[in-house]
């Protein structure tokens, strides 16, 4: 693994490169999208041992920190989904740079990271492969539950009711920044955030798609109707999957930590070689 | 200026991420930062990356990395006992773990830049490993324990566990003050409340109030919770600060004013601080109503901004 700074000057993201052996390299290589706030965080390690794992078995695949996030540079406060949006494709850029010219590329995203992953997949053709993990469906609806902790945090703090959720959005529409899990929420990234609907319209997407739900243990999978929506969505891909992996919620921050879930990384080198089977390839 | 560094503790290999400022400063101080928790070399919400390009840009050298098995670091700490992972942890952060790969950054950051000076700091079980390697290292002149557990109870039990009587006040004083809302009785009388915390505060709150042994004021939280009364002070951490401060180095220790922490650290580890180093070689900072974690960005800038002052009047980078 190797870790740098990539992109222009006064723009770098900071990324970690996992790359396959020679012998075992599998022309495909992979975007990791992450999630949002206080869910990278816990998310973290999550994802470098999922890279290691596909990396371990042929495949390339970069981590990279958004612009104002993680290492990279720039102030979260200044972050919206598009500059977000925008860092995955610089990403993807760098990721074609270091890979054979004939390699073929994909977005894997968690929660938020995965409405970001799905938003690319439609614009950038370059893209062939998508899996996304429990995805974001409404980043609007995630904020206003988030925004239940941010009430109880100063409620806390000053023995005062806070304004409602619905006052605290309405606010923030006209300006005045709220808080996700300590993270600052400015005007310009929520009003990104908010006409972002993974259900909301037919995809343009036409290559290979996975969504798979992580359901903690004991738990029903109670939004398999949401998933199978999502992937009806993709009439014009060439092949969906669904798929459930029984975990805890690993980027809760109420849970436990969690390094590792290996499910996650099985599921991703199930359905590649399935696909390419598919077609003989 | 940011690079990424490596470096070798117990055979893995180890990243960070080194600040250097543009304008050489007279004298090179280094702030280097320990991780929290089973968390990443960027600090709670970021607060580490924040600091470091702040004091960079006041001309101090910051390291940030990566401990064993956490960020991207190598190593593995998933064989910690399951679901009590955190609990294993930490008992082992409490009783002087987790130490080595602390000490390897530090000596690497020496042999990387020749440093006039180091300091040490971190957050909560950052704080503690941070005490533990400045104690022995007298090259580390000056340390900064933030948000730190003061007793070797299992630091990761929950939030309820450890309200403290004014945090207990608070909170019932916010549910009272919710009374009047139709939202608030919808979501009480729908099973949607949180009654642990709704029934903690009301015990706590009331009880606090009729029986308090020591009244809370606007600086002290009042009394601790009775689970963390009976817990016993962790003797290490309080001896490491005594060597600091015998050894004529400084530290500062800083809390959140609604951080559990804090009240325990007043009640347990103060009084005896202020005995025995006679007040001179450490400081405290207190970032009004913030919680632990800092957890909006007004208390992150607070708690930076009282890091950066106690760094720049003690430690300075001109001769």
């Amino acid at each position: 693994m190797q870790n740098f700074y990539f992109g222009v000057e006064g723009r770098q993201l900071f990324g970690c490169l996992h790359s396959p052996l020679p012998a075992k390299d599998k022309g495909i290589g992979f975007v990791i999208c992450y999630p949002f706030g206080h869910e990278r965080i816990r998310a973290h390690r999550v994802l470098y041992n999922y890279a290691q794992s596909l990396s371990e078995n042929g495949y390339w695949v970069l981590r990279f920190d958004y612009w104002g996030c993680g290492d990279s540079e720039g102030s979260w406060e200044d972050v919206t989904a598009l500059t977000m949006g925008h860092d995955v494709v610089e990403a993807v850029d760098f990721l074609k740079g270091q890979m054979p010219s004939s390699a073929q590329v994909g977005l894997v995203g968690l929660r938020f990271g995965a409405t970001l992953a799905a938003e690319v997949a439609e614009e950038d053709a370059r893209i062939r492969y998508l899996a996304l993990f429990s995805p974001t469906l409404k980043p609007k609806d995630y904020v206003f539950e988030r925004l239940r902790a941010y009430i109880s945090t100063i409620s806390v703090a000053t023995g005062k009711v806070a304004e409602s959720r619905n006052q605290i959005i309405a606010a923030l529409k006209t300006g005045k920044p709220a808080n996700i899990d300590g993270f600052h929420l400015s005007t310009p990234l929520y009003l990104s955030m908010e006409p972002l609907d993974l259900l909301a319209h037919k995809k343009k997407f036409t290559g290979d798609i996975s969504v798979t739900e992580i359901i903690p243990p004991g738990k029903e999978f109670v939004s398999k109707n949401m998933s199978e929506s999502l992937l009806l969505s993709y009439g014009r891909a060439s092949t969906t999957r669904l798929g459930a992996v029984q975990a805890p919620n690993f980027w809760d921050l109420l849970r436990s930590y969690s390094p590792r879930i290996d499910a996650l990384a099985s599921e991703t080198l199930q359905w590649l070689p399935s696909i390419l089977r598919g077609r003989g390839e | 200026m940011e690079q990424v560094l490596e470096f070798f503790c117990e055979g893995f290999k180890l990243y960070g991420v080194l600040h250097t400022p543009t304008t050489r400063p007279q004298r090179r101080v280094v702030v280097v930062l320990v991780p929290y928790g089973m968390n990443t070399r960027h600090g709670p919400q970021r607060v580490y990356v924040n600091l470091a390009r702040e004091l960079c840009q006041a001309g101090y050298y910051c390291w940030r990395f990566d401990s064993i098995g956490c960020g991207d670091s190598e190593g593995d700490l998933s064989n910690l006992s399951g679901h009590h992972r955190d609990s294993a942890y930490w008992q082992m952060v409490n009783n002087g773990g987790f130490i080595n790969d602390v000490c390897a950054a530090v000596q690497h950051i020496k042999a990387t830049i020749a440093p006039d000076g180091i300091l040490l700091g971190g957050i909560c079980g950052g704080a503690i490993r941070a005490a533990l390697v400045a104690a022995e290292d007298h090259a580390i002149k000056g340390a900064m324990l933030c948000g730190f557990p003061s007793t070797i109870a299992d630091p990761s039990a929950t939030s309820l566990d450890k309200m403290t009587e004014r945090t207990a006040h608070l909170t019932l004083k916010a549910y009272l003050a919710k009374l009047t809302r139709l939202e608030s009785w919808l979501r009480l009388l729908s099973f949607r409340s949180e009654y642990g915390r709704i029934y903690k505060s009301l015990i706590k709150g009331m009880t606090g109030k009729f029986f308090r042994s020591k009244p809370a004021t606007a600086n002290t939280a009042g009394s601790l919770s009775l689970s963390v009364d009976k817990q016993p002070v962790n003797e290490r951490l309080v001896q490491a600060m005594f060597t600091i401060a015998r050894s004529d180095r400084k530290f500062i220790v800083a809390f959140g004013e609604n951080d559990p922490y804090l009240h325990m650290f007043e009640e347990k580890m103060e009084p005896r601080l202020w005995a025995e180093a006679a007040g001179t070689a450490f400081e405290k900072d207190i970032v009004p109503m913030s919680n632990h974690e800092f957890g909006l960005a007004e208390w992150q800038a607070r708690f930076r901004s009282g890091l950066f002052q106690w760094i720049s009047k003690h430690f300075s980078v001109h001769y």
